[in-house]
């Protein structure tokens, strides 16, 4: 198992079968483009070469001792024939490259549409806890970095790699077509080049990496340092940190400069290896010419020209390679992403739930994550309007409980069941908008406080909007703010206090008028003030309504309904308040122990 | 760049030149290294032509022998030099990037909380990271490109003009052609780029807001809804990429096509001179190499060009956060107190922040003695965490002053002054280090006796004992994390560690569960012990004891006195204790 943090350090494969063929399986749609674009590739790379061939081919018609002809015709006239063809082939070329450029890029874009799209839909049905496990930012560097490199891969690394491809096999056939003698002497130097490019490559990845790992080092210093500025300051690091930053931050230079040494010699290297093959054809060519073999100065000429091509798409591969490399790193990440297994799925013949009254009945309900079981053979049975506020401490199963009456996992034995319909017999789409659930982290989207309080029911009017933001006391503060119900809410609602984002989450909860409510009381403390507005507020919201609450508060606990005190995955006490109270059990000890501050104070 | 703000560009190109002041002998010896490889390079056409006009056509093997060895010989002083040069601009690149990433993290920690509160996290760090490798790749590339080019194209030009000067016009009649598209393009096609990235910029909010939030689009049913929303700003991030690609997939492959009119020229204007013999084969070979050469340092020229316009915005924005002055600095003549025994004065204290229209703070005056508890409550928005800012200096005050043992904190070196302050702070902020560098780190000199002291004070030893390593546990590894009340409870530990004369415990409880409060409240009992101590509280209870209490209202003091004393008059403190407590009264009866 990879952990989210170590793809990066180990080696890629510049090829996986598995992953390039899961990405030509996208490209099927537009097998016509691919393989137009491939056509091109190929054309424009004939062309490409067609060039110093027209040049040579000029050379010995200008050349007296030659005199060449072209389609019959010798000196001037033939030199203008040449220039003609030379101007068509230019031609061509520019708009073969032109079309190949564009179609390619396309293509690129629509697979990365694609990908992304698909993705996206996969990623809202799979299970919360996958986006919990790995983090927003770990999801999210999947679907901006990672197909980032795919398109990359489609719009600058295919075409290098196929043109530089088609052109190196060009080269070698025009070369043995052209002199075979030659051709093998100036191959001579290649395997001894390809020798000393494994080789190099060999240490190239074990630079990089440690340049990667380095940078990464300084980058989460960074962040954590500015995210943490405030605590450095007051406990004066300053001079601490700054050493540690220096430590690591030389340690990404030795790192890049090691790299420098080595990636600095590829292109000298490469450039002398061709300037030995070029000497080598000038000499044995050059005798050649003046020798009895029937080769041409302008043949001379154009094979000097393939050899200055020929050792340039040896160093464009090399990027290539990289880019192939990155692509099927980030092409693993992004199928990691669409083979999550969706766990929750609406079963083929699921029906619309008709609207509820709001009985929930839990009927022995097994249910855990992983292999780990949370709750054990739970029953409990809601009749329409009770409210029950679940106590217990952090672990007791009380989470899993509010979970399972919105689906969001399935229980593992046992049912849940509403006004008759097990859960899971019906579509997730009915079943929730017919839940009003109010989370403990008060999420409000960027958009204005309309917007946020319609998420719920996007076909609310303006003045079911602000008859639901009037029930909940939430109208008075909004008027007061700049621009009303238009109001901007910034990132996380930074701008509205912990009370203002309760409140607007419950006149959500609200707007579709749910038959149950779901809610996991906030745990921050308010102001005084704020906090009695939240208590009214919530007393409308549960008003004839089946409630289920996590409750923190005391005033929340003790206006419900019923109690349920769970421990250990199991429910151990149920009852109202008072009752419990009296019987001085499990719920009587947890409450002198939470409350024993405030206790003794009001004892006083 | 004719533009108005011409000067302004030249004067921040100049400033990140100046980066490079300390190695200027690296950047002759590669300028030099360039020239001497730029010149071998070129001197090989050269000798190409000779080999075939002198060695070839004039029959002269051993022209052809000596030819054939000096291009070898002038390659491998190319090879070499090019090493040279390709490595020193690396390094300096590597040099620069890091010296520019040193001086923006130490100018950061030198910036006061002001310049915090007004930029944003993700900002900062992009210009430790985007904006620091542009500047790295202007020096890698464009510094060496723009002087390669220029060489390249200077010395092309004289050796063409003197070979034959009408065949060298004519074939470099295109480059201003091909100088011109390159720039055309790299301009026009700057802000289609820029548009890209910012759609792409508009993508990843929708799904970082979808991510964010994806508890709230499940429970209300929202999925569908937000894959049409994606699906839309996907479509238009591909027309603004499809805008972009429609452009430079004609214009790379037209700035080819011009290079190939060049060539065409010579071709056809030097074939016909070879032909009436004004020109000899060799001339024509030696000329169309060097165009080949020269036009792909001219293609280059727009993104020598980007990568220049790139640089100098992102050098503006590195040099605005270098350039803003910490506003609170020590003075010049700033002293250290031998003995501090954490006395806090504050003297009809007002403060403003910057930019703000109204006083946070109006007028305030306490008096804390050591071992004295100043509780502080009001609303959100009071003034109570911005009272307790000033006495650690984060800010400084608009009027007035606050006294340390007698001493303007003005006056007192900052390092001292924070030493002796510590903080609960209302988010706790914990390090992804060890548990004991987490405790430690006000303190790195703490033993491990000392930490331990501290931990078991902040009643936060038995959860770390029960961590998988101990104190020596790694957090954020491994899916290892600590409950909120766990987290604030190291806090304490930590500040309890660096053993303060003067402690603030902002709002430590706000985010904890009520089964952990108890445990909180008497960890931060045994931590008030013997020192000077400002609480911040929304409870009544947690101030009870409290020496004195200020009831902040808008930024000023409404109330003052014991708890006895505001229950007895009766005012907005005494109605928040019978609105908080008729709960637990209730309870109280019930439970007895």
């Amino acid at each position: 198992m990879r952990t989210a943090a170590d793809p990066d350090d180990l080696l890629g494969k510049a090829y996986d079968s598995r992953v390039a063929g899961r990405l030509i399986g996208h490209v099927r749609p537009y097998r016509a483009e691919a393989w137009l674009a491939l056509f091109l590739i190929v054309a424009t790379t004939a062309l490409d070469l067609a060039v110093p061939y027209l040049f040579g081919l000029a050379v010995d018609i200008v050349n007296r001792e030659e005199g060449r002809s072209y389609f019959g015709r010798t000196g001037s006239s033939a030199l203008d024939l040449i220039a003609i063809s030379f101007l068509v082939v230019i031609a061509l070329r520019f708009i073969g490259r032109n079309r190949e450029l564009f179609i390619m890029s396309r293509l690129g874009q629509k697979i990365v549409y694609d990908l992304r799209s698909s993705m996206f839909r996969h990623i809202q049905k799979v299970g919360i806890r996958y986006i919990d496990r790995r983090g927003v930012g770990s999801v999210m560097s999947r679907l901006q970095n990672d197909v980032s490199v795919i398109d990359q891969l489609f719009t600058d690394g295919l075409i290098e790699i196929l043109s530089q491809f088609a052109i190196l096999i060009g080269i070698i056939i025009l070369m043995w077509v052209t002199n075979a003698k030659l051709a093998m002497l100036a191959f001579a130097v290649l395997p001894f080049m390809i020798v000393l490019m494994i080789f190099w490559r060999r240490r190239a990845i074990v630079t990089y990496r440690q340049t990667r790992i380095t940078i990464a080092r300084v980058n989460g210093f960074l962040a954590e340092n500015i995210a943490g500025v405030r605590v450095i300051q007051s406990f004066t690091r300053e001079p601490i940190n700054r050493s540690q930053f220096r430590e690591i931050n030389d340690d990404n230079l030795d790192a890049n400069i090691s790299a420098a040494k080595l990636s600095a010699l590829l292109f000298p290297f490469v450039t002398f290896v061709e300037a030995l093959a070029t000497a080598l054809v000038l000499f044995v060519g050059g005798r050649m010419v003046l020798g009895s073999d029937a080769f041409t100065v302008g043949e001379l000429v154009f094979f000097v020209a393939l050899i200055g091509r020929f050792y340039e798409p040896i160093n464009h591969l090399s990027q290539g390679y990289n880019t192939m490399q990155a692509a099927m790193a980030a092409g693993e990440r992004i199928f990691d992403i669409l083979d999550i297994d969706i766990e929750i799925q609406d079963k083929p013949d699921a029906v619309v739930l008709p609207r509820i009254k709001g009985h929930v009945e839990f009927d022995h309900v097994r249910f855990g994550y992983d292999d780990k079981e949370i709750l054990h053979d739970v029953s409990l049975d809601v009749a329409p309007g009770e409210s029950i506020a679940f106590v217990g401490e952090t672990g007791a199963g009380k989470t899993s409980m509010i979970n399972l009456i919105s689906r969001f996992y399935d229980v593992w034995d046992g049912a849940i069941r509403i006004d008759g319909y097990d859960v899971r017999d019906v579509t997730q789409q009915s079943l929730r908008s017919q839940l009003g659930v109010v989370l403990q982290d008060t999420f409000l989207f960027a958009g204005t406080i309309r917007e946020n309080i319609r998420f719920a029911r996007p076909d609310a009017s303006d003045e079911e909007i602000v008859e639901a933001a009037k029930a909940v006391g939430a109208h008075d503060f909004i008027m007061k703010l700049n621009g009303g119900y238009d109001a901007e809410v910034h990132e996380r609602g930074a701008t509205l206090s912990v009370g203002q984002r309760q409140l607007l989450s419950f006149a959500r909860a609200l707007i579709a008028d749910p038959r149950i409510i779901i809610l996991d009381e906030a745990t921050s403390s308010v102001d005084t003030e704020t906090e009695l507005v939240i208590q009214a507020a919530l007393r409308r919201l549960l008003a004839g309504r089946t409630s289920f609450i996590i409750a923190h508060r005391l005033s929340t606990i003790r206006e419900s309904s019923r109690v349920v005190v769970m421990d250990q995955g199991r429910i151990v006490e149920v009852g109202t308040h008072d009752e419990l109270l009296e019987r001085r059990g499990i719920y009587y000890n947890l409450y002198t122990m939470q409350f024993r501050s405030e206790h003794a104070e009001a004892a006083d | 760049m004719a533009s108005p703000a011409g000067g302004l560009f030249v004067r921040i190109i100049w400033r990140i030149l100046g980066f490079l002041r300390p190695y200027r002998a690296a950047l002759v010896v590669a300028y030099i290294s360039l020239f001497i490889a730029v010149s071998a390079q070129l001197t090989v056409p050269i000798l190409i032509g000779h080999v075939i006009d002198d060695g070839i056509a004039a029959d002269d093997r051993d022209v052809i022998l000596t030819g054939a060895f000096l291009i070898i010989g002038v390659t491998a002083v190319q090879a070499i030099f090019t090493y040279v040069r390709t490595f020193l601009f690396q390094m300096l690149a590597e040099r620069v990037a890091t010296d520019v990433r040193r001086r923006l993290y130490e100018h950061m920690l030198t910036l006061s909380f002001s310049f915090f509160d007004t930029s944003q996290s993700g900002q900062l760090m992009s210009r430790a990271t985007e904006d620091v490798n542009a500047i790295r790749r202007f020096m890698m590339f464009s510094l060496r490109m723009a002087i390669y080019s220029a060489s390249i194209l200077i010395i092309v030009t004289v050796v063409l003009i003197r070979e034959h000067l009408t065949l060298a016009l004519i074939s470099l009649a295109v480059m201003p052609i091909l100088v011109w598209t390159s720039l055309y393009f790299s301009n026009s096609v700057r802000p289609m780029f820029a548009r890209v990235q910012q759609q792409f910029g508009e993508m990843s909010s929708v799904m970082q807001e979808n991510l964010a939030g994806t508890r709230v689009v499940r429970v209300f049913a929202r999925e569908d809804d937000e894959v049409t929303k994606f699906d839309s700003s996907l479509r238009s991030l591909m027309a603004r990429h499809m805008e972009a690609i429609r452009y430079y997939s004609f214009f790379f492959p037209f700035m080819h096509f011009i290079s190939g009119v060049s060539l065409l020229a010579v071709l056809w204007y030097g074939g016909r001179q070879v032909l009436n013999g004004s020109i000899s084969v060799g001339t024509l070979v030696t000329f169309n190499i060097y165009l080949t050469l020269m036009a792909m340092p001219i293609r280059q020229l727009g993104w020598i060009m980007n990568s220049v316009a790139r640089a100098i915005a992102s050098g503006e924005r590195i040099f605005e956060i270098i350039d803003s002055r910490p506003l609170i600095r020590d003075s010049a003549n700033a002293i250290e107190l031998a003995e501090p025994r954490g006395e806090i004065r504050l003297e009809d204290v007002t403060f403003t922040y910057p930019h703000a229209p109204r006083p946070a703070l109006r007028n305030v005056t306490v008096d804390a003695q050591p071992g004295e508890v100043i509780g502080l409550i009001g609303t959100t928005g009071s003034g109570k965490s911005s009272l307790t800012a000033l006495v650690a200096r984060f800010y400084d005050v608009s009027s007035g002053r606050i006294l340390f043992d007698g001493v303007d904190i003005r006056d007192l070196k900052l390092s001292f002054l924070r030493r002796n302050v510590g903080f609960v702070m209302q988010e706790t902020f914990l390090f992804s280090s060890t548990i004991r560098e987490n405790i430690a780190f006000g303190n790195p000199d703490a033993t491990m006796e000392q930490i331990e002291r501290a931990a078991r004070i902040a009643r936060a030893h038995d959860f770390i004992m029960a961590m998988p390593d101990g104190y020596d546990t790694k957090l954020g590894e491994r899916g290892i994390s600590l409950s909120g009340g766990q987290r604030q409870r190291v806090a304490i530990a930590r500040a309890i560690c660096s053993d303060p004369r003067v402690l603030i415990l902002d709002d430590a409880t706000s985010s904890v569960d009520t089964e952990t409060e108890y445990e909180i409240q008497q960890a931060l009992k045994a931590a008030m012990e013997g020192r000077t101590t400002f609480v911040i509280a929304q409870r009544v209870s947690t101030l009870k004891d409290a020496t004195e209490i200020l009831v902040l209202e808008d930024g000023s003091v409404a109330e003052r006195g014991t708890h006895d004393d505001l229950i007895a008059a009766g005012g907005i403190y005494s109605r928040l204790y019978e609105l908080q407590l008729k709960n637990q009264e209730e309870l109280a009866q019930a439970a007895d």
